[in-house]
């Protein structure tokens, strides 16, 4: 009867894991494989409850209101900051309201919306919808590990909680999850540790951006690898690989601009230090310059 | 519940055999009008018609073409289409991969919700 097989899922996932980098490729993917597929991003922070300062439920489709179609992914991202109670000064708790709202609409249902620009009400089927949430689920995840320091005793200083534990059903209603609501995401999937194969081939990612942005040649000393991969699967996430790489290599930048060197190499060490060197012309890195 | 369940898969099977018999009466229709013109010319000999023979064969998927892929469900069914033919589940999840760095198991499950997703309006998601 035209109804796709829907799965809606939600994706648990740490800060710096991939959540929005999965967005973003996949977006650029199908921008091009399949241009009309509605793929858009709603951060579930913005959403209140009707009658609060911020964006209406509602407005969660726009982007199918817009086109007048029911066929789209959506992604909830941040599904996470509207799990923990928020009570106004009245007791009324935002968050649950919010949860409440969601309910109809991952469960599919047909409703009509009426938006800026449009002369009549535009009748969506959310049957036809996929819905992604994704969150980092940080409070979970500081929960369990002050859980497992308690229970480690002296031994914590050579134990680290690993934030890349795996995310349970259990876990998201501790938050302050819906039954309900939990219950219309059919597959919960969660992102793993980086291997040290995959750190590395990011941090070789991270250091060719960042040599074509900045225009000089980067060497990493063998110690500021090894920081850079046991940081990697720590609270910042990957996106700390690119920072440890970037804070060093601009200011060598700004000595490189004062020393005026035209092919300069810099290699950086442990704790932001850095070595210049005027090297050799390199007709192939010029040219990807 | 098991009963709704009959029905609607009976009302899918009759929308099937109808979409059928449209597409089949559409193709006598243009082979009545085929030989309606043969006729007209025998009895006017001499008056050479210049209009095209209908091809019979090419005339159904034409007139199928014409009932899909129209407005934006249609256009979306047809590169849905296009795209399940084109590239296969292992190109799009390589593909992706190599852009997403260190996350197969979880990835490969979003990919694969999406894939079906796609499948579903490529094979379903006629307009009526």
């Amino acid at each position: 009867m035209g109804f796709p097989p829907k799965v809606n899922m939600l994706l648990a996932a740490p800060s710096g894991s991939g959540k929005t980098e999965t967005f973003r490729v996949l977006k650029n993917y199908f921008a091009q494989e399949i241009p009309h597929l509605i793929l858009d991003q709603v951060d579930l922070s913005n959403i209140t409850s009707a009658g609060f300062k911020g964006k209406d439920p509602g407005s969660i489709l726009a982007s199918l209101v817009k086109e007048g179609s029911s066929y789209g992914i959506i992604w909830l991202d941040e599904i996470d900051k509207r799990l923990l109670p928020a009570h106004t000064s009245g007791g009324e708790n935002v968050s649950a309201e919010i949860q409440g709202q969601l309910l109809a609409m991952l469960e599919g249902c047909t409703e009509k919306y009426m938006m800026k620009g449009l002369d009549e009400p535009v009748t969506i089927d959310t049957n036809l919808t996929m819905f992604i949430a994704s969150g980092a689920f940080n409070m979970v995840r500081e929960k369990k590990k002050v859980a497992q320091v308690k229970t480690m005793g002296f031994v914590q200083q050579k134990e680290k909680y690993e934030i890349y534990n795996a995310i349970s059903r259990e876990d998201i209603i501790s938050m302050g999850c819906l039954y309900e609501l939990l219950g219309r995401f059919h597959l919960l999937v969660n992102y793993r540790k980086l291997s040290e194969s995959a750190v590395l081939k990011i941090i070789e990612l991270s250091k060719s951006k960042i040599e074509s942005e900045l225009g000089m040649k980067l060497l990493l000393s063998e110690e500021f690898t090894e920081e850079m991969l046991s940081s990697s699967n720590q609270d910042f996430g990957c996106r700390l690989l690119t920072s440890m790489i970037y804070q060093p290599a601009l200011f060598a930048c700004k000595d490189v601009f004062l020393q005026g060197l035209e092919h300069p190499e810099v290699t950086i060490y442990c704790g932001g230090r850095y070595e210049i060197q005027e090297g050799k012309a390199d007709s192939d890195y010029e040219q990807s310059q | 519940m098991f009963e709704e369940q009959k029905i609607k898969e009976e009302l899918d099977k009759l929308q099937e055999q109808n979409k059928d018999l449209v597409l089949e009466n559409a193709a006598l229709l243009a082979r009545l009008d085929e030989l309606s013109l043969k006729l007209q010319k025998k009895e006017e000999p001499g008056e050479e018609s210049e209009e095209e023979e209908i091809d019979f064969d090419n005339f159904i998927i034409e007139e199928e073409e014409k009932c899909e892929f129209t407005g934006y469900k249609g256009k979306l069914v047809k590169e849905c289409r296009r795209f399940l033919k084109e590239v296969s589940f292992k190109q799009y999840v390589d593909t992706i991969k190599q852009n997403i760095i260190g996350q197969d198991e979880g990835l490969e499950l979003i990919l694969t919700g999406i894939f079906n997703y796609i499948k579903g309006i490529g094979r379903d998601g006629i307009p009526p």
